[in-house]
């Protein structure tokens, strides 16, 4: 785990071909801390991810991580930026172990008892040796979990990350999402289970059409909150 | 520069792994050069001269098209479950990821050719010397090179647009066009079917081919794969 | 008044393509050797020079978009590929009708031909991408890398097929012209040298245009919020 990593959206919009799916957001994700980002059907939430994520650029706007700007990021820095996104980022035809010993190579990952010690984290020990084409969708978001975790980012970005997971799963995908944050990273946090969600986020971004509602410390029933925002 | 080979050899050994274990694209491949080997050699079978004459094009036709349906595939695991994305997020270079890539298109290519190539010479009942074998197979070898430098990262490209599977053929076919001048003639050549002074002079002009397009490729791609 | 010297101008431009095939079809004398289907070149080989002028400006544009992704680099390029490959289009017709009455043959495998041949496909691969390909930003990154490597093509097209065919005919305008003829080349390259940069104008400003209706779109539903 190297410094810690604040990162900032300055007035960030994004537009997809006559559309702007995001107007002017200012955000700032803190290392620590966990930020629940909400919002209903098409608020933006998944474009400013892939923004934080660095895969999409701003068509306005800057965001910065630390004093650097997104584009003149280098490799090593990509190499803090965790994201687990809607598709799973994995290779079917290799097996849970051979995923994340791959992904592990490209970030230099030497420690070869890592990739194991992740597999039982997440409850894959008994599957580590099947291909990740024949998991279920819960099975693969465990193991895409993993993956995001392999590198220890100090940026998480998890969009929808409880999909398909059951009640056990989601409880260990809480607990090692409040794990990275307790280690110094800064999570942002994408979900349609609020209530999942209310239990470790300790800050939150509500985003509307496009446009932030609400940014903020969680403060009393975040659900309640939430739909005082969205729906008031 | 360890560093750098390491993420190399690992994205060329998941590639292989990965075609390996699931063997579409070799087998789809294989099976549609053996396709074209038959529409080729009932469609240009004729005196023992001029099967000769005409074996390079065949060749380099069963190439050009089995290549094709090869790169296409290329990025067809990464999109699947779009892995290309964490590979382009992840700290690996760029230039280790093209040239992973290069070096999987064309293994697969030979691969395929390996088989093909002979295949036609027999259904064109065409009896060759260890030389003649050789140039043929060097030639083959550069063009396939020629062919996957140019077709990789324009594979890589095509992904972002509709109707990909048209457009690339489309795209690529004419860039490879002087590899595929370059390779029939240099064959012919060494065939004693085209007139021309030595082979060599044509493989000089496919490996500058090579060289100037894997150099611009590199050079590029870095520009290519992000927004 | 801006307008007015600009529909005054596109009279002018008017009745100089008339004066150039007038220059073309009564003016000039017929070539002896060649009869009168030597009249194609002073409208061939101008045409020839101006699709090569649009796809240098394509090239030119598409490493400026490569470099910054620059919007203007962009309509740059897409409308030297437009205009160029409409002169194109004009070459690949004139040329096989001259080549048939003087060689015989529709077509020749000569260095020249071919290049200029293979030139005008990747363009028109460049032109189909471009339009139905989708207007995304990775469909433009896309074009321009394919125009990029289209430039060293045409020098290793060349090569290849001059290394091929060894013969390849001279220049068509050369010293020993007859004044006539020389002064009707002149002017119709001139004259459709003008009419390329009008077209090539009027094209840049249209794309520009439908990007500024996008962006007053845009910020439209921007004030809506979407």
């Amino acid at each position: 785990m190297s410094a810690p990593l604040t990162v900032r959206a300055a007035g960030v919009s994004r537009v997809y071909d006559e559309e702007y799916a995001l107007i002017d957001v200012d955000a700032e994700f803190t290392p620590g801390h966990v930020t629940a980002l909400l919002g209903p059907n098409g608020a933006g939430k998944s474009t400013l991810m892939g923004l934080l994520s660095t895969l999409l650029r701003p068509s306005e706007g800057v965001i910065y991580f630390g004093e650097t700007p997104a584009e003149r990021l280098d490799a090593a820095a990509r190499a803090r930026i965790g994201y687990v996104g809607h598709k799973t980022m994995l290779y079917g035809p290799l097996t849970a172990r051979e995923n994340l010993q791959f992904f592990g190579q490209l970030y230099g990952q030497r420690d070869p008892t890592r990739v194991t010690s992740l597999l039982a984290r997440v409850g894959l020990e008994g599957d580590a040796d099947r291909p990740a084409a024949g998991f279920s969708r819960g099975m693969a978001q465990r193991l895409t979990l993993a993956r995001a975790l392999l590198p220890r980012p100090d940026l998480l970005l998890l969009d929808e990350p409880l999909t398909g997971l059951d009640r056990e799963g989601v409880a260990l995908a809480l607990d090692m999402i409040r794990q990275a944050a307790l280690e110094g990273a800064a999570v942002v946090l994408v979900s349609h289970d609020l209530s999942a969600t209310a239990t470790i986020a300790d800050r939150v971004l509500i985003l509307k059409r496009g446009r932030r509602r609400f940014e903020g410390a969680v403060q009393g029933d975040l659900v309640a909150r939430y739909h005082q925002e969205v729906d008031g | 520069m360890s560093a750098w080979l390491s993420v190399f050899w690992a994205i060329l050994a998941k590639d292989l792994r990965v075609e390996l274990r699931s063997k579409q694209t070799l087998a789809m491949m294989t099976l549609f050069g053996f396709v074209l080997t038959a529409i080729l050699a009932y469609g240009l079978v004729s005196d023992p001269a001029t099967n000769r004459v005409v074996y390079p094009g065949a060749l380099w036709i069963a190439l050009l098209f089995t290549g094709a349906l090869g790169i296409g595939r290329t990025f067809a695991q990464e999109a699947a479950f779009d892995a290309f994305s964490a590979l382009v997020l992840s700290p690996a270079p760029r230039e280790a990821i093209l040239l992973a890539k290069i070096l999987g298109n064309l293994l697969l290519i030979l691969m395929v050719m390996a088989l093909v190539a002979p295949l036609i010479a027999v259904m064109l009942h065409l009896n060759f010397t260890g030389e003649e074998a050789g140039l043929v197979a060097l030639h083959l070898l550069l063009s396939a090179l020629g062919f996957v430098v140019v077709g990789t990262p324009l594979a890589v490209m095509a992904t972002s647009a509709r109707f990909a599977e048209v457009l690339l053929p489309l795209v690529v076919f004419p860039l490879v066009s002087p590899v595929l001048i370059s390779g029939v003639k240099g064959v012919g050549v060494a065939l004693g079917t085209t007139t021309g002074d030595d082979p060599w002079s044509w493989i000089q002009l496919t490996l500058a081919f090579d060289v100037v397009y894997g150099a611009g490729g590199l050079l590029l791609f870095s520009k290519m794969v992000s927004e | 008044m801006k307008n007015k010297l600009y529909l005054a101008g596109l009279a002018l431009l008017s009745v100089a393509l008339f004066l150039a095939h007038w220059l073309v079809f009564v003016y000039v004398p017929t070539e002896p050797i060649m009869g009168v289907v030597q009249r194609i070149f002073y409208f061939h080989v101008p045409a020839a020079w101006l699709c090569y002028l649009g796809f240098i400006i394509t090239f030119i544009g598409s490493v400026g978009y490569i470099w910054n992704r620059s919007p203007r680099a962009d309509a740059l390029a897409l409308a030297g590929a437009d205009i160029g490959l409409v002169f194109g289009w004009i070459v690949m017709l004139t040329g096989p009708l001259w080549a048939r009455a003087t060689w015989g043959v529709w077509w020749k495998w000569e260095p020249r031909l071919t290049s200029m041949a293979l030139l005008v496909l990747i363009f028109a691969a460049y032109w189909v991408l471009r339009r139905y390909g989708g207007g995304t930003e990775g469909v433009r990154r896309f074009g321009a890398v394919l125009a990029i490597f289209g430039a060293p093509n045409i020098a290793f097209v060349h090569v290849a097929v001059k290394k091929w065919r060894g013969d390849h005919p001279g220049g068509v305008v050369g010293g020993g012209l007859d004044p006539d003829m020389r002064l009707a080349f002149f002017i119709c390259l001139a004259v459709l040298q003008v009419l390329f940069i009008y077209l090539f104008i009027e094209r840049y400003r249209v794309i520009r245009d439908e990007e500024a209706i996008g962006a007053l779109r845009r910020r439209l539903s921007r004030l809506k919020g979407r």
